[in-house]
């Protein structure tokens, strides 16, 4: 604990006073620079009523002393209290520190700073420290290995992409029944994120570099993200950065580097034999017609050409191709310094994030400076920031070579590289060679560049109030290019001046927002702790949005517009300009009595320019109530050193979404015009009789600590009714719209999600600790009744999400399937009564599972010795089930087209070929399409080791010689192992990718 | 105060989208509402394509799709598969258009008197109840029962909500009695307030909105009468919805013919326009008679080179013989010769194509961007049909013969069955009429068009018969 304090309490032994009477004391209280403090409380520890608070110079005199000795204690809010031991002196000068910020201890809401002993709500906070200890890519792939209920979402499709954003959840999903319409500029369930005070951008919180990274809290219920409002309905993320301290010039110096490699685990490819094996298995070079005709002489023909090359030893592995092993580095360069008044930082950091794709890059270029002044009672911080971003995107695609057969030769006997595989005569469609795709131009770079400023004041008055206000700006330009050379594959058969693609697109954004606090805090007769804050923000956001694409190249030598043939006929340049604006007036007030009982309450008015809002203004309340045991006086069991219960309860926000349903939007037409002037057409017909989606959320938590730290608990249990629920539903075409909005029901969401920590052996020199984290979370929906009836029907054997009362949105609905009878090689479903048939029937359909896990999180280890240290971090993930999507496109149904390209293994191996195959899919020619069922429902438990890590600190003497202070070093390993009781393929266009690396720390 | 600054800063606008409440809470508002209405129209799974030039033509046997490897020719042979492809995303836009044309009603009654004035209410709710019919009509033309077999059968929902609604599909004849309370509505609010009634078409611009000019490219009054006899002819086989259509067809000829005369041979040529012969001009639509078309400015790239463009590959081209277009033109002078032109295909066949809709721009004129939907000539061709199926040949006779001598040709005097139809296919090619003419004919075989040489080709009952899209019908088990 980094708690300090000075105390200066002067004693006389000489001042002996009469015994029998009461004494006075006279003193001063002042802050750290040696200024009076005002409004500072002193009282008698045992008779707190005995007390008085100093006056405008800091002068306080304490009356009526009763004989004996007492403690005094100094406290105010926003200092470190002091006690001192009363033996009867008569002065007293005290210097209160300012509460020293522990991470631990307090809770950074982004708008207000709280005492997390007197906060109600649900939030966790984790340093940069524990952050990096996870690992260095970023703050959000470490906070997922710490927080159990925030996840990552893995996205099976861009894998480890580094140009891909982490979709994030906190609590699971906020639910929108039926697919929603893209109206909206964020992701329907991203969370708020807050840099040092400011709203901004998921790709800002990505680009921080980890060891700027002060703290990082997560805000998850109710009473801690209400101060928010409608933008918190997702939780929010508060990430700090770390401020410059007074000091002596001091250079700190931090490096990342790693190497990232590709996991190709997930994938089973057929090699050449075994994918030729299965190509004649399933009927590729059958005729259709009787044996003897021409065709089938002609299939047979290929076969024979196609094993003659399979004999001949062809057996091209495509997957490493356009792989490769990355080295990436980063680098912090951060000087401080300052005195009392001012401190200063300077830092510069660099990133480079290769992909394990090879075209594949991003690159961050950041610098800041910071400047904090104080004088008196004002306090002046101004942080400015740079960012530059390059990123390129790989020019084809991973699945490209993942399709591709491995009978096919990569390249001809010269050499040289074909660039077709197969031709359309046999294929049907031409199959290009995705290596010679490789080596066509077909770039997309893109360069971000932005600019922010952030300027605070603060001022304190009469001791007890503070102003600040925050104003800032950001000016990000975002320029995109790409271009695709006229000898691609794209443009063969087209005209010379429609080949080869420019595009140019540029987005400008610019943002201002600002914010003034004004805070009243004091503490009466040392009993009654009350604050109370009322703030007010606005922020305005532009945007500016060109493009053009131009097309007519004749060679990649000029990729420049000018040597374009001019715009492809009928296209036009993309230009849009939108600006919106928001607003909010919070007041909250937080009351303690004793440190034993504490209630927090929130109310806050959101004002919004979301498009199609006709309520401008929406209210968020939040109530939270909090009992720490420990401090009751009854409380006498030693060993338990915090226990503190907790409550909160309120409303978190209305989506955005929420507006635009309920207004009817048009359209201006500016494709085609008349001599009528300007015309506009429904873009979307508005259900006015809307209500709001409104959500009551609820959390119980607790937190608990006991044998001097060495065990740590919080645990959280949360309820949200989101009634009535917003239902998208499907309309037939002659309603004149596909899609509407309609209220019904609810949702019942609940789930509990905890932190355990236990140190299991501690010694002066070590430390073993055993960390704990679990989530579960279940919905289930209520009062729908049998109205979504039509849509349970219409989704049959499509789609295995059903809507009925009790039923949760993580259920899979399927009819139960017994496997593939051995006999026949014809699938066997279970009906609803029970019995056996061969016929799929959408009416037997029954639940099969659940896409929500038991239990998932994180179980670890760290370890201290001496100056070494090393961690370990495991997710697991278990009682959940999945709908395996690859094994049921990629194994089972597989069309014809698909024939023509590489497949899973088990497409061979485990379909079923004669009779008495005990099968795990059906027939290996049987091209039908099979419905969904249970077949493909899988138990899906995951356990992977996220992240190892050891690290070693020293100061040692030769050290300081090359004048470095202090340096550490630390190791490691991320995502290096993973075990899933489903195995599918996984990284579709990006694989995934395991890691290691390496960062060191240099202090001078 | 501090709110109302407030809400005055969240008060954003956007460049692309505006509000329903704030669209409609101007006259300007409503007539952009119904203008992005008519520009519509010119989609191409309506006029540009599903209702005029393409599907309902090439079921009617214009054009030579018998090469197993046309694209249509599969819809040419009344094929299911095809037929259902063909149709399916014109019913969402039509009734999307239809969902458009019933909020502007329902704005123009809660705003009469508040917003628009009685003028303005008139015309445009008038066009919007006439624009709803018209829609409508073309849907039941398609997914309608042949009337004369079974008139009760099932045919289409129509939607008169303002809100997005499932809605019961309704029976032909109950349609029927629907677009007839619609169409005669819209009458009744144009009959007092339509400036075409006294003056005309009124093609001056004059800039801005054009409000109440250029009546052709408006569901005038006239127009809306000459859908009212279309409509009440497509029961002509019942004597009482003959009636009506007669009177109607008769009440546009008497009123509207001296303000939508035939074309003359100056303005079919291009004369009229530049001062001499110029194919480069020519008014290939025969502008002049047109009551109502679409206006599409891209006329050219959206159905003449998509259709009829002769460098097409041979097998997307639409396009006849050159003994089809003879058989179909004996008389040289025909005025809508102009509407076709001897080419080359693609694979260097000589074949005659339908040049109706080739881009083109001729200053101050309107006909190049023209998609004609209802004529004057269609009216003589439904009053001569009446007029023999009540036995009044002479005015049967008449009424047709105005008609030919004024695209100049001949008078005749025998078949007069044939003749009409003859001359629905002459006058009607690429504006989609033929076919539904058919239809109500309940005409089992039907003639190639393209090449007479060839064997009728039999509809049947069934060829005119559509199956709601699978995304509708999915709905209504």
């Amino acid at each position: 604990m980094l708690l300090s304090f000075k105390m200066q309490g002067q004693t006389n032994p000489h001042a002996q006073s009469p015994a029998g009477t009461s004494r006075n004391l006279v003193g001063v209280v002042k802050d750290e620079q040696g200024k009076g403090l005002p409004g500072a409380v002193v009282y008698l520890k045992d008779t707190p009523s005995k007390g008085t608070e100093t006056d405008r110079f800091g002068n306080f005199e304490l009356k009526g002393i009763p004989d004996g000795k007492h403690t005094i204690v100094f406290s105010m809010l926003g200092m470190t209290e002091v006690e001192i031991l009363y033996t009867g002196q008569e002065s007293a000068i005290v210097t209160l520190a300012e509460e020293a910020t522990s991470i631990e201890d307090v809770v950074v809401t982004g708008i207000i700073t709280r005492n997390r002993n007197s906060f109600t709500g649900s939030a966790s906070t984790f340093s940069g420290q524990e952050l990096k200890n996870i690992g260095t890519t970023n703050i959000l792939q470490s906070l997922k290995t710490l927080e159990p209920s925030m996840t990552i979402v893995e996205n099976t499709l861009r894998g480890a992409d580094p140009n891909t954003m982490p979709d994030l959840e906190i609590r699971g999903k906020t639910s929108i029944v039926g697919e929603l319409e893209s109206d909206y500029d964020n992701v329907p369930n991203q969370p708020l994120f807050i840099l040092d005070g400011m709203e901004v951008s998921i790709e800002a919180i990505v680009n921080l570099n980890i060891d700027r990274v002060k703290s990082v809290t997560v805000l998850k219920d109710a009473a801690s993200t209400a101060i928010y409002g409608s933008k918190a309905a997702n939780g929010v993320i508060v990430v700090e950065t770390i401020p410059p301290e007074p000091g002596q010039l001091r250079v700190s110096y931090s490096g990342n580097f790693g190497i990232q490699f590709p996991d190709l685990s997930d994938y089973n490819l057929m090699n050449a034999s075994e994918k030729l094996q299965f190509e004649k298995l399933a009927g590729r070079y059958t005729s259709r017609s009787e044996t003897e005709s021409p065709e089938q002489d002609a299939l047979d023909a290929l076969y024979y050409s196609r094993l003659k090359a399979v004999r001949e030893g062809v057996d091209s592995y495509w997957l490493s191709d356009p792989l490769r092993v990355v080295f990436n580095h980063s680098h912090n360069l951060y000087v401080d310094g300052g005195d009392q008044n001012m401190q200063y930082g300077i830092g510069v950091n660099y990133g480079n994030d290769k992909g394990i794709m090879k075209g594949s890059d991003r690159d961050i270029l950041g610098g800041d400076i910071q400047v904090r002044y104080r004088k008196n009672n004002f306090t002046f911080a101004n942080n400015f920031n740079l960012s530059m971003v390059n990123a390129d995107v790989e020019p084809v695609s991973f699945d490209q070579f993942a399709n591709a057969n491995p009978y096919y030769r990569k390249r001809n006997a010269d050499g040289s590289i074909p660039l077709l595989l197969e031709s359309t005569a046999v294929a049907g469609t031409t199959i290009y060679n995705p290596l010679a795709l490789s080596g066509i131009t077909n770039t997309n770079h893109t360069k971000d560049l932005s600019i922010s400023d952030q300027l605070d004041l603060t001022w304190r008055f009469l001791g007890a109030f503070s102003l600040r206000g925050t104003f800032g700006f950001t000016k990000s330009i975002s320029e995109t290019e790409a271009f695709k050379s006229p000898d691609h594959p794209d443009f063969t058969g087209s005209i010379a001046d429609k080949k080869g693609l420019y595009s140019a697109d540029k987005s400008d954004s610019f943002n201002y927002n600002g914010r003034v606090v004004f805070s009243y805090g004091k503490l009466f007769k040392g009993q009654h702790n009350v604050s109370a804050n009322a703030s007010w923000d606005f922020s305005n956001k532009d945007i500016k949005r060109t493009g053009y694409s131009i097309t007519g190249f004749v060679g990649d030598q000029h990729q420049n517009p000018a040597f374009s043939a001019g715009f492809d006929k009928g296209t036009k340049p993309v230009y849009s300009n939108s600006r919106s604006r928001s607003t909010g007036f919070l007041l909250s007030a937080n009351y303690a009595y004793k440190g034993r009982y504490m209630i927090d309450l929130n109310y806050r008015l959101d004002g919004s320019s979301v498009f199609g809002a006709q309520k401008m203004f929406t209210g968020t309340w939040s109530l939270g109530a909090a009992w720490d045991i420990t401090n009751e006086k009854w409380f006498k069991a030693e060993w338990i050193s915090f226990l503190k219960v907790r409550y909160s309860i309120g409303n978190p926000g209305n989506q955005n979404f929420d507006a635009y349903m309920s207004s009817g939007i048009y359209e201006y037409n500016p494709d085609y015009t008349n001599i009528f002037g300007e015309s506009a057409i429904l873009s979307k017909a508005a259900n006015r009789n809307l209500a709001w989606q409104k959500t009551l959320d609820q959390n119980w938590g607790l937190d608990f600590t006991a044998w001097q730290d060495r065990i740590r608990l919080t645990f959280d249990y949360y309820h949200k009714n989101t009634n009535p629920l917003l239902v998208s539903i499907t309309l037939p075409p002659s309603a004149g719209q596909t899609r509407a909005y309609t209220n019904l029901g609810g949702q019942i969401s609940q789930g509990f999600s905890g932190i355990l920590n236990v140190i299991a052996l501690k010694t002066e020199t070590m430390r073993l600790g055993v960390n704990f984290s679990f989530s579960h979370n279940t919905s289930r929906y209520v009062d729908i009744g049998n109205s979504l009836e039509f849509m349970n029907q219409h989704g049959s054997s499509e789609v295995f999400r059903r809507y009925y009362d009790g039923a949760s949105p993580d259920d899979i609905w399927a009819v139960r399937s017994l496997g593939i009878d051995p006999a026949t090689g014809r699938e066997i479903f279970l009906t609803r009564t029970g019995e056996y048939t061969f016929q799929y029937n959408a009416e037997d359909e029954v639940k099969v599972g659940s896409t929500a896990p038991d239990l998932e999180g994180i179980i670890g280890m760290t370890f201290y010795y001496k100056r070494f240290s090393a961690s370990i971090n495991c997710r697991y993930q278990a009682g959940g089930q999945i709908f395996a999507s690859a094994l049921y496109n990629k194994v089972e149904n597989l069309s014809e087209q698909q024939l023509y390209y590489n497949v899973d293994r088990r497409a061979l191996y485990d379909r079923w070929q004669k009779p008495g195959d005990n099968a795990m899919f059906k027939a290996i020619d049987n091209l039908d399409t099979t419905p969904m069922s249970s077949r493909f429902v899988l138990d899906n438990n995951v356990f992977s080791f996220e992240s190892i890590s050891v690290g070693y600190d020293t100061n040692a003497r030769w050290l300081q010689k090359i004048r470095v202070q202090g340096a550490s070093i630390r190791l490691y390993a991320n995502n290096i192992w993973r075990i899933s009781s489903v195995k599918e393929e996984r990284g579709i266009e990006y694989p995934f990718a395991n890691s290691v690396s390496m960062s060191i720390s240099l202090r001078f | 105060m501090l709110a109302s600054s407030c809400k005055a800063w969240l008060n954003v606008d956007s460049e692309d989208r505006i509000l329903e409440e704030r669209l409609f809470s101007s006259t300007d508002g409503f007539y952009t509402a119904l203008n992005g209405v008519y520009i519509d129209l010119v989609n191409a799974n309506l006029y540009s394509g599903t209702l005029a030039p393409s599907t309902p033509d090439i079921l009617a046997q214009y054009y030579d799709t018998s090469a197993d490897t046309h694209t249509y020719s599969s819809l040419a042979g009344f094929q299911g598969e095809a037929k259902r492809v063909a149709v399916n995303d014109m019913w969402s836009r039509a009734y999307f258009l239809i969902l458009n044309v019933n909020k502007i009603i329902g704005h123009c009654d809660e705003r009469k008197g508040t917003v628009l004035n009685e003028l303005d209410y008139s015309i445009i709710k008038g066009e919007c109840l006439a624009l709803r019919a018209l829609l409508h009509f073309e849907m039941l033309r398609y997914f309608g029962p042949v009337f004369s077999v079974s008139p009760g059968a099932d045919a289409i929902p129509y939607m008169t909500d303002t809100d997005p609604k499932v809605s019961p599909v309704l029976s032909g004849t109950a349609v029927m009695a629907r677009l007839n309370a619609d169409l005669e509505a819209s009458m009744g609010l144009l009959a007092g307030s339509d400036p075409v009634i006294a003056g005309g078409k009124n093609e001056v611009d004059n800039g801005g909105r054009n409000l109440y000019g250029f009546r052709n490219l408006r569901m005038n009054y006239f127009a809306v009468k000459a859908l009212a006899a279309r409509v009440n002819m497509y029961l002509g086989y019942l004597e009482n919805y003959r009636g009506k259509a007669l009177q109607y067809a008769e009440e546009v000829i008497s009123d509207a013919a001296r303000f939508f005369p035939f074309s003359t041979r100056e303005e079919a040529n291009g004369q009229a326009a530049t001062g001499n012969v110029n194919t480069a001009a020519e008014d290939r639509v025969l502008s002049s008679d047109i009551l109502f078309a679409v206006y599409n400015i891209r006329r050219g790239e959206d159905i003449y080179e998509k259709y009829f463009y002769n460098t097409l590959e041979s097998n997307r081209l639409l396009a006849i013989s050159e003994r089809g277009y003879s058989s179909m033109f004996p008389e040289e002078g025909d005025l809508r010769t102009f509407q076709w032109a001897r080419k080359r295909d693609a694979l260097g066949n000589d074949v005659v194509c339908l040049v109706k809709y080739e881009a083109m721009e001729v200053d101050g004129k309107n006909y190049p961007y023209m998609i004609p939907v209802l004529r004057m000539s269609e009216m003589y061709l439904i009053a001569a049909e009446c007029y023999n199926a009540s036995g009044d040949t002479d005015l049967a006779y008449r009424r047709l013969n105005t008609l030919r001598n004024a695209r100049q040709t001949s008078s005749v005097s025998t078949a007069i069955e044939a003749n009409i139809e003859y001359e629905y296919i002459r006058e009607f090619a690429g504006e989609g009429q033929l076919f539904w003419y058919y239809k109500r004919k309940n005409a089992q075989t039907i003639t190639a068009i393209y090449d007479r040489s060839k064997p009728d080709i039999t509809v049947g009952t069934a060829g005119y018969l559509f199956d709601l899209p699978q995304s509708e019908d999915g709905f209504r088990d």
